[in-house]
């Protein structure tokens, strides 16, 4: 039985309408994730590893478009291209079945809310509902109801029915009135210092309370973490998530992540361009180049046979003790009026006349290998 | 040695980067409606300004006495009350039998003039203090930023109007207001010496002129010495209307240009060259002005619109130009004796059409620099 | 570092800066002539026949430097001179026409913060689009306007609309309440005296009278808010926490609301403290043009009529007032951002 993808991305195209001229970004990105899997993305900067998971999450700003493909999410179940869907639909995903771990932690954290506002935002915009039953219930656990318990009860019974009355928003605008917010507040306070403590934060309390410029870096990426954790996302995409911070950090979210991708069952997206990392943490990687994906295989396949002759290159370019340092020759294109044919065809140490011509096809040469290259296929 | 092709291509090259921003300027001028009305408004005004002695040729045949200044608005009628425009006087005549037309006419080129010259001089004084202040930092910096605080810390147009009142009908620069400020640049320059320890000489004798003038200068405050009278030229109220402004203006120009004098000092150009043993003058004038001044010309260029309209609130408040030059604050301030009555509207003439002309003059800036503002303000430019 | 140590630098930074202002008002008070100059020394009515002794007395015609402790002393006693146009001592004028300029900033001030904050933010948010081009020549007008032309427009229209000319505080016939012995004078505000009177009739008319300079007012200044709101929402939106938001699945709105304004709001809030001491400029002529009794009317007449003692008095004081306002908006900032304080 196949096990259906959880992300999908076919032929993905994407420009930039700028005033120095089209950037052609994405050049028919090809990339798949497996359930529960951890899938690396590498690729020197500017490549469009940042750009694909914004796609994938449907966060294009103008002035990029995209122009073709099919990015296709597998939520509950049911299969969805998020290109066709319209806002609306894709807010729902968003934050909730899809999620995103940036690369600077602070300068992603909004500096003027603590960082219970910040978490609790994601939860009541997806499990309001959850958390307004949650307050229900406890509220009528209470052994002894004094007259402001009951008129709650029925206060939130009303809400739990209808989580987006308008009269519940008006009235949670009045100063002194919306005090009958706090049961609501208090269960998602335990749920974001639960969050919290199940990243390894010593004292969640008072980081809950926290601004952003008070936290270090690593309390800080564990804070982004834990907001895109929040609601158990089926996939969730790191970018970059530890280049900023310095290596023992590094270690322990590494380790963390792996933790919970065991324990939530999720996929993992994680964006680097560390190939250490990735031997480290993934399962499977995408190596890009320019705005193509140029091989995607199993990491240790991909370490012990790298077919595309850039990702030869690049292992090569690893410095190792004792010998000189080995580059590769030549600068990444400029994106605005690309090469004709395989982007990397002026680099490239085994370059045909075809390949100055006609653009390689993203095809599998092997079991669960693919690389985007004429000296593979016909 | 170079052709003339060759020269310019060199020139061309040398400043790439400066064209590329203008040509960037130029095409977000054209994508935006607003800042193209702008453009048009300007244009007209300056053609206004150009064809003005044909759009209202100087009559001396009017006068009963001949008028050789073009700027004072001819007598039409003795007549009592203001005239409504007619073909003849096509915006009508005020009270005092003054053509309105001819004074919008000419009053264009007036508020060019003093926008321009207001602009100019004190974006000299600021450029000049601005980037002595940013350059060499310290106490230098300190005395002058002080200097600069001190204006600023008056809301313009009051101080202007002080400086209005209290200037005399002729300016007299006697021995002390020429001594004074000699002898502050030069204990400035003397400051200067010492703190960047170039020889001993050089620096005492500075030492010794700073010395020789301050003494003077206290003898002649404290009134042993009698004052001598140097230079003495009458002021017409335009003049001091244009003194004031600049005394108010400069200040803001020198913390602007100071700010990017400190920035530019820290780029890596300006160690380079101080390593080569580049003199101080030379980098400042070949590598820190080139890099910063270029947008605060700009920006700067495009308040002659304010001026304007701060030297019209100046006129009608009645401490601008003369009464009958041609100048549109002057024209509006004309209606003065009837603006608590009926008559106002009924005069109308005399303050809608020359403010109106003051109102579209500087819309016509301030579309143009809201558009150039948005451009060259370094957060904000290409999407 | 602490908001404490933070307010005295602030204040210890301020003191060379006035000493420096009063300085250079001397040095304008030099240029004028001596005759005049006595006017400032002035304390009742009877020592304006004797101006000769007091030219004498205060070394008028001598050094600058004599003059000098001389002036400082009269200024800290509190005499800044006799004005004609007042018919007073410079202070007590200044004073007992403050009450009238105050209420039309009291109105003005709120209003514009608010009408600002909106079109800037619906600027920024379309940017380059049709409500942006709209607002920004909301705005850019607004503050090309003449604004004795804007208000002889206002007066104009208020005729031919209604008949009549409303210049002044009050009407006539209020005039003579207000003067009465009925009348109690709390605030000097003519709105709030009323109310606490119970004379609504009176506030009424109060309120139509200002009516007009506060539209002035507001529409001149609304354009500084505009465009700093609007260039600080743009960097906002440009942050990468907005990316976080949108990540998060927030609706757009959410998105601009929360997240950019609160950011964005910080700068204005701030600046909005030095508009009103600026309002003062735009007051000065605004008075004039609906002939209402407050500071700017007097002060744009002693200009007029060469009162040298109203014009140095009043301009000493917007100084000192500019200064002060600068004061706390810096130490406003510095509490609202705990970023700043860091130094």
């Amino acid at each position: 039985m196949e096990i259906e993808n959880i992300v999908d991305v076919e032929n993905l195209m994407l420009r930039f309408y700028t005033y120095e001229g089209i950037v052609e970004a994405l050049d028919g990105v090809n990339l798949h994730i497996k359930p529960n899997e951890i899938l690396g993305v590498v690729g020197e900067t500017g490549c469009g590893k940042s750009v694909t998971s914004l796609a994938i999450l449907g966060i294009v700003m103008p002035p990029g478009r995209i122009e073709n493909g099919k990015i296709i999410i597998n939520v509950n179940g049911k299969q969805i291209d998020i290109l066709k869907l319209h806002e609306e639909a894709i807010r729902k995903i968003r934050g909730k079945d899809i999620s995103m771990v940036f690369q600077e932690p602070r300068a992603y954290l909004n500096p003027v809310y603590t960082v219970f506002d910040q978490i609790s935002e994601v939860l009541i915009e997806h499990r309001k509902q959850e958390f307004i039953n949650r307050a229900l219930q406890t509220l009528k656990n209470q052994p002894k109801k004094s007259t402001i318990t009951n008129f709650y009860i029925s206060i939130y019974e009303k809400w739990s029915k209808n989580p987006n009355s308008l009269l519940i928003r008006f009235l949670s605008k009045i100063p002194i009135l919306r005090r009958f917010q706090n049961p609501f507040k208090k269960e998602l306070r335990k749920e974001v210092v639960q969050l919290l403590k199940s990243l390894g934060m010593a004292d969640p309390e008072r980081v809950a309370d926290s601004y952003p410029h008070e936290l270090s870096g690593g309390m800080a990426q564990r804070v982004v973490i834990a907001m895109a954790l929040a609601c158990n996302p089926t996939l969730l995409i790191c970018d970059e998530p530890t280049t900023n911070l310095d290596v023992t950090v590094q270690a322990q979210i590494l380790e963390l992540i792996r933790a919970l991708r065991a324990k939530f069952k999720s996929s993992i997206l994680y964006i680097t361009h560390d190939l250490g990392v990735i031997a480290e943490l993934c399962e499977r990687v995408a190596v890009m180049y320019a705005g193509n994906v140029v091989e995607l295989a199993p990491v240790i396949e991909l370490f012990k046979n790298p077919l595309h002759p850039y990702t030869r290159a690049l292992l090569e370019s690893i410095p190792r003790p004792g010998q000189p340092f080995k580059s590769i020759p030549g600068i990444v294109p400029s994106l605005i009026n690309p090469p004709k044919g395989c982007r990397f065809n002026e680099r490239c140490n085994y370059a045909m006349d075809i390949c100055y011509k006609i653009k390689p096809k993203f095809i599998k040469v092997k079991e669960d290998h693919f690389v985007a290259c004429h000296l593979y296929g016909e | 040695m170079f052709s003339l092709r060759e020269r310019i291509q060199k020139w061309k090259k040398a400043h790439e980067a400066s064209i590329k921003e203008l040509k960037f300027i130029l095409f977000r001028i054209r994508k935006s409606p607003l800042s193209l009305l702008g453009t048009f408004i300007i244009a007209f005004y300056i053609i206004i300004a150009i064809l003005a002695p044909i759009l209202a040729p100087p009559q001396p045949s009017w006068d009963i006495f001949k008028n050789p200044n073009p700027f004072i608005i001819p007598d039409a009628y003795n007549s009592v009350d203001p005239t409504p425009p007619s073909p003849q006087h096509p915006f009508g005549i005020t009270v005092e039998g003054y053509d309105i037309y001819y004074g919008c006419i000419w009053g264009t080129i007036t508020a060019f003039r003093v926008g321009v010259m207001v602009v100019a001089l004190s974006l000299i004084i600021g450029l000049a203090v601005g980037i002595i202040a940013g350059y060499y930092g310290g106490l230098v910096d300190e005395i002058l930023m002080r200097l600069t605080d001190i204006i600023i810390c008056f809301p313009g147009l009051i101080l202007a109007m002080a400086f209005v009142v209290a200037l005399p009908p002729a300016l007299t620069l006697d021995a002390p207001t020429i001594l004074i400020p000699i002898t502050v640049v030069i204990a400035l320059i003397t400051l200067l010496q010492f703190l960047k320890r170039t020889s001993k000489r050089r620096a005492i004798i500075y030492l010794a002129i700073t010395l020789v003038l301050a003494v003077v200068s206290a003898l002649i405050l404290l009134g042993i010495v009698p004052k001598i009278n140097v230079v003495q030229t009458p002021l017409t109220r335009l003049d001091k209307v244009l003194i004031a402004l600049i005394l108010v203006g400069w200040p803001g120009y020198a913390r602007v240009i100071r700010g990017e004098v400190l920035r530019a000092r820290s780029e890596d150009y300006v160690e380079a060259a101080k390593a080569i043993g580049a003199s101080d003058s030379r980098i400042i004038f070949k590598h820190i002005v080139p890099n910063t001044i270029y947008p605060i010309l700009i920006l700067a260029s495009l308040d002659i619109g304010s001026i304007v309209l701060t030297a019209a609130a100046l006129s009608f408040l009645g401490i601008g130009a003369e009464p009958s030059y041609a100048d549109w604050g002057q024209l509006v301030q004309k209606c003065e004796p009837y603006m608590l009555g009926v008559d106002i509207v009924r005069y109308w003439y005399i303050w809608l059409i020359p403010g109106a002309f003051i109102f579209i003059f500087g819309l016509g800036w301030n579309l143009l620099g809201d558009a150039i503002r948005d451009v060259l303000d370094p957060t904000l430019r290409r999407r | 570092m602490g908001l404490r140590e933070y307010i005295i630098r602030r204040i210890i930074m301020i003191i060379p800066i006035i000493i420096g202002a009063i300085i250079l008002i001397f040095a304008v008070v030099q240029l004028i002539p001596p005759g005049s100059r006595a006017l400032l020394y002035v304390r009742t009515e009877r020592d304006l026949q004797f101006l000769d002794q007091i030219i004498k007395a205060h070394k008028l015609d001598a050094s600058p430097v004599e003059q000098f402790a001389d002036w400082l002393r009269q200024i800290l006693e509190g005499n800044f001179g006799w004005t004609r146009v007042g018919r007073g001592p410079v202070l007590n004028v200044m004073f007992a026409k403050w009450p009238a300029t105050i209420e039309i900033v009291m109105f003005a001030a709120p209003l514009t913060i608010i009408f600002g904050i909106i079109l800037g933010v619906i600027s920024a948010v379309h940017r380059d689009k049709l409500p942006d081009h709209i607002t920004r020549l909301i705005s850019i007008a607004g503050y090309s306007l003449p604004s004795f032309w804007l208000g002889l427009i206002l007066l104009s229209l208020t005729y031919i609309t209604t008949g009549t000319v409303i210049t002044g505080r009050v009407s006539n016939s209020v005039q003579n309440i207000v003067k009465s012995q009925a009348w109690h004078t709390y605030t000097g505000l003519y709105t709030i005296d009323g109310i606490i009177n119970g004379r609504f009739d009176v506030v009424l008319d109060a309120l139509k009278h200002l009516a007009l300079p506060v539209i002035v007012i507001t529409t001149i200044n609304m354009a500084g808010i505009i465009r700093l709101m609007r260039s600080s929402m743009l960097e906002a939106l440009t942050k990468n926490y907005i990316i976080t938001a949108k990540a998060k699945g927030l609706k757009n709105t959410k998105v601009i609301n929360k997240h950019a304004r609160r950011n964005a709001l910080i700068p204005v809030v701030t600046i909005a403290g030095l508009m009103v001491a600026g309002m003062l400029s735009g007051l000065v002529i605004t008075e004039t043009v609906f002939a209402f009794e407050g500071v700017g009317q007097w002060a744009a007449q002693c200009a007029t009529q060469l009162d040298i003692a109203g014009v140095i008095g009043f301009t000493i004081f917007t100084g000192l007032l500019f200064v002060i306002s600068n004061l706390i908006v810096d130490i406003l900032y510095a509490y609202i951002d705990p970023r700043i304080r860091l130094g």
